[in-house]
């Protein structure tokens, strides 16, 4: 059937195939360019088929449930008494109650219906504003049975007719004989009621699907398709149901950090647990389906020849649902040892530090009522709690030494006009040698080791000594130019030294400005380097 | 009964002098870096530095690679002063707001209760003033709303009950000014001038591009702060003081 599926949908897509080695997958794709010169086919190419057979059996199953709605149909066209109540839910109780017992030693007859019914009926009653009475609650078991055994057509099967599509294409009405339930004999003596196997497939499998089910329903797809070929739909299909699985993961694992976060704040005596084995039940039964998929996949895959256009498509699927399986293998590995992390996050955070029961939310319970208490009574509070926000502080002490010093220090000279201020050559650096264009690599190691030697605070000055030994320029520019790098460092910089201002003027190797001092970085250091003096010295040329 | 030398005592005491500084860290600081590691190391270190902290009036709320967290006792000496924050004025509309602003940063940052739980070494996202601004000008919002159909406040101020949310929700949050300042008394200033005094208190780091809204980052020293110390007294104070409804 999976072959005769996969012709029509394709063919019906792509036109007449024209390769009977393809035919089983992809039928059309040779279609687009067929040559002349090709031998001919064994095989002609079959009539595009409107209908498959998978539609006449989908439809076959619908119809079974016609009986069924034509007992909520009656609903409004029963005896006025009668019609508050609810046939279609009263009939699948009914269901529900043969399917429990049957084949035990206690069967369900009419009287077993009756009382079972009896609690719905009432409360149909109650719905309605009735007071609920014995005889029309028989009356209404009758009806549902009626409708269930076919009584207005002598129980015979209920006929439904369909219309059918035959192999050349020709409608065909077509006439479907079933029952749902039947009265037999039982060895103990009287009638129990039966469900017909219809009845019990239509019951247990095809109403019994969880519809909502959203990554059941993907998988279903997934199937379908790779089993009519549509590969492409399918890999979008797969990737649907690995975002599934995704979420699902998320899920579970949400669950394992809380635990490890607070074992009180999940409840492992009893929803946990029930979640957890969920969730087991759950993975199994896809890893199932997975690897079914996978199966088909592989199976379809190794038909195929490499070359062809769907082969990416269908391995693209294999990959997607390989993923979605290795997804939960892991979540499966992660729920078999789920126990372990609460047994042992018990034990830890039996003896840990015990965060408070509850904590406060600030928005809601501590701002808003801030803000709906009066002034007065608000600022009294928030002036308490000010200090919380900001931790202790050492308190200022005054020192008089320090105040004697900053009240005599002289006043500083900040005019120095009597420097040439030469106007910049400007040019444009080749751009691949951006980094050495300026200070070659002999001026960067004479500044390292310049800066290397230095262990105590030591000025600008010795520093622009050492560094212009050689006679060079670019070194002593470049010293000036680290060094004003470090008088202000970027934020949160760590440089391993640090530079001040200096006593005295910096008049040396044509610069002039402030003396600087560099020196290690020690303890205080940061403390102590308060930017008093925010101007850096001037490395100007002469 | 541990005996502690005098080498102890000292140590001990320079553990405390770098845990009042907000803005040292261990990480640049050898001799904090030292100190803290022998906090974390050493339990009878510990028990003196705890001692010193108890001596001064100082409680030791934590200690990490981050630093040593210390908040204040009761009464203590290191507290820091509401007339400290902003010595230029004492109006009480504007000690309110402040006290307000603190509280709804605390709030912007922390704003479920599940958020306190979470360790404070994970960096809790960036806060703006647009965002601590917009905590308050809603709720104030909020409430106005619930209250429409209230009377409105009595005219007496001394004798009546006037809600805080009132004087917030009477602030401008943006003013004009003449020369394109900002205006000191709109209440995105106020709240600028809380996330930066808190900043010079090494609770709060400011990053963000040149120009653009500072973002505002909170420091483990802050995160500490706010569970350990301010919380739950701020919890106890505002549920006593609600209004018996």
């Amino acid at each position: 059937m999976a072959a005769r599926d996969t012709e029509s949908e394709a063919a019906s897509r792509f036109g007449p195939e024209t390769s009977p080695s393809q035919g089983s997958l992809f039928p059309g794709l040779g279609a687009e360019l067929p040559s002349p010169l090709d031998p001919p086919r064994t095989v002609a190419p079959p009539p595009p088929e409107p209908w498959h057979r998978g539609l006449t059996h989908r439809l076959r199953v619908l119809l079974h449930m016609a009986p069924l709605h034509e007992l909520r149909q009656s609903d409004t066209r029963r005896d006025p008494e009668l019609r508050h109540y609810d046939a279609l839910a009263l009939a699948m109780k009914v269901m529900d109650l043969i399917v429990d017992s049957a084949g035990l030693d206690q069967e369900v007859d009419r009287d077993v219906v009756e009382k079972a019914l009896g609690p719905l009926l009432a409360a149909m009653d109650e719905a309605a504003g009735l007071v609920p009475e014995r005889p029309r609650h028989s009356a209404m078991v009758d009806r549902v049975l009626a409708g269930l055994r076919n009584d207005s057509e002598r129980r015979r099967p209920f006929e439904v007719t369909y219309t059918d599509l035959d192999g050349d294409g020709r409608a065909v009405r077509r006439k479907l004989e079933f029952r749902l339930v039947m009265d037999h004999l039982h060895p103990a003596g009287g009638t129990v009621l039966r469900l017909s196997n219809e009845a019990l497939n239509l019951y247990l499998n095809a109403l019994d699907l969880d519809i909502e089910d959203a990554q059941a329903a993907a998988e279903a797809v997934v199937e379908s398709q790779l089993a009519r070929g549509r590969l492409d739909d399918a890999a979008q299909a797969a990737r649907n149901a690995r975002w599934q699985s995704l979420r699902y993961g998320e899920k579970v694992g949400s669950i394992l950090r809380d635990t490890r976060r607070d074992v009180d704040s999940v409840d492992w005596r009893r929803d946990v647990p029930r979640l957890l084995s969920d969730a087991l039940s759950h993975i199994e039964l896809r890893l199932a389906v997975e690897r079914n998929i996978l199966s088909t996949a592989d199976e379809r895959l190794g038909v195929m020849s490499p070359g062809e256009p769907g082969a990416r498509a269908l391995a693209e699927v294999s990959a997607l649902i390989s993923d979605c399986r290795l997804r939960h293998l892991d979540l499966h590995d992660r729920l078999m040892r789920s126990r372990n992390i609460f047994l042992d996050e018990q034990a830890r955070q039996t003896f840990a530090w015990s965060v408070p029961a509850a904590w406060p939310n600030l928005l809601g319970e501590v701002l808003e009522p801030a803000m709906r208490a009066d002034q007065r009574l608000a600022t009294e509070h928030l002036e308490a709690l000010f200090p919380d926000f900001f931790g202790a502080q050492a308190p200022a002490v005054p020192s008089l030494v320090d105040l004697v010093g900053w009240c005599l220090k002289p006043r500083r000279d900040v005019a120095r006009t009597d420097v040439a201020v030469l106007a910049p050559e400007l040019t444009t650096p080749a751009p691949e040698s951006l980094d050495g264009v300026r200070f070659d690599a002999a001026s960067v190691k004479a500044v390292e080791q310049a800066l290397a030697t230095v262990t105590r605070p030591t000025s600008l000055t010795e520093l622009l000594d050492v560094v212009g030994e050689g006679g060079e320029r670019a070194p002593l520019e470049l010293m000036t130019l680290v060094a004003l790098q470090y008088f202000a460092p970027e934020e949160d910089a760590d440089l391993p030294l640090v530079v001040r201002r200096g006593a005295g003027a910096l008049g040396t190797h044509g610069f002039a400005g402030d003396e600087l001092e560099i020196a290690p970085r020690s303890r205080r250091s940061a403390a102590a380097e308060a930017p008093e003096e925010s101007t850096s010295a001037r490395g100007e040329r002469a | 009964m541990n005996t502690f030398t005098v080498e102890d005592m000292e140590d001990a005491g320079r553990l405390v002098a770098w845990g009042l500084d907000g803005r040292a860290r261990p990480a640049q600081e050898l001799e904090y870096g030292r100190l803290v590691e022998r906090f974390l190391d050493d339990p009878t270190f510990r028990e003196a530095v705890a001692a010193v902290g108890r001596g001064l009036g100082l409680r030791l709320l934590d200690a990490s690679a981050h630093g040593l967290v210390i908040g204040p006792a009761e009464a203590s000496p290191f507290a820091y002063k509401p007339a400290d924050f902003r010595p230029s004025s004492s109006a009480a509309d504007d000690r309110l707001l402040d006290g307000l602003v603190q509280l709804a940063i605390a709030a912007t940052l922390f704003p479920r209760s599940r958020d306190l739980v979470e360790d404070p070494t994970f960096a809790r996202p960036p806060v703006t003033v647009e965002d601590v601004e917009a905590t308050l000008r809603s709720l104030a919002d909020r409430i106005a709303a619930s209250q429409k159909d209230a009377p409105d406040p009595v005219a007496d101020e001394m004798e009546g009950f006037y809600e805080a949310w009132r004087v917030y929700r009477n602030r401008v949050s943006a003013m004009e000014t003449k020369d394109d300042r900002k205006g000191q008394r709109t209440t995105r200033r106020i709240i600028e001038y809380g996330l930066e005094r808190l900043r010079e208190f090494g609770c709060f780091t400011r990053a963000g591009a040149e120009g653009a809204e500072p973002q505002y980052q909170a420091t483990w020293r802050y995160q500490i702060l706010v569970r350990e110390l301010a919380a739950t007294p701020a919890f106890e104070a505002f549920q006593a003081a609600l209004p018996k409804a």
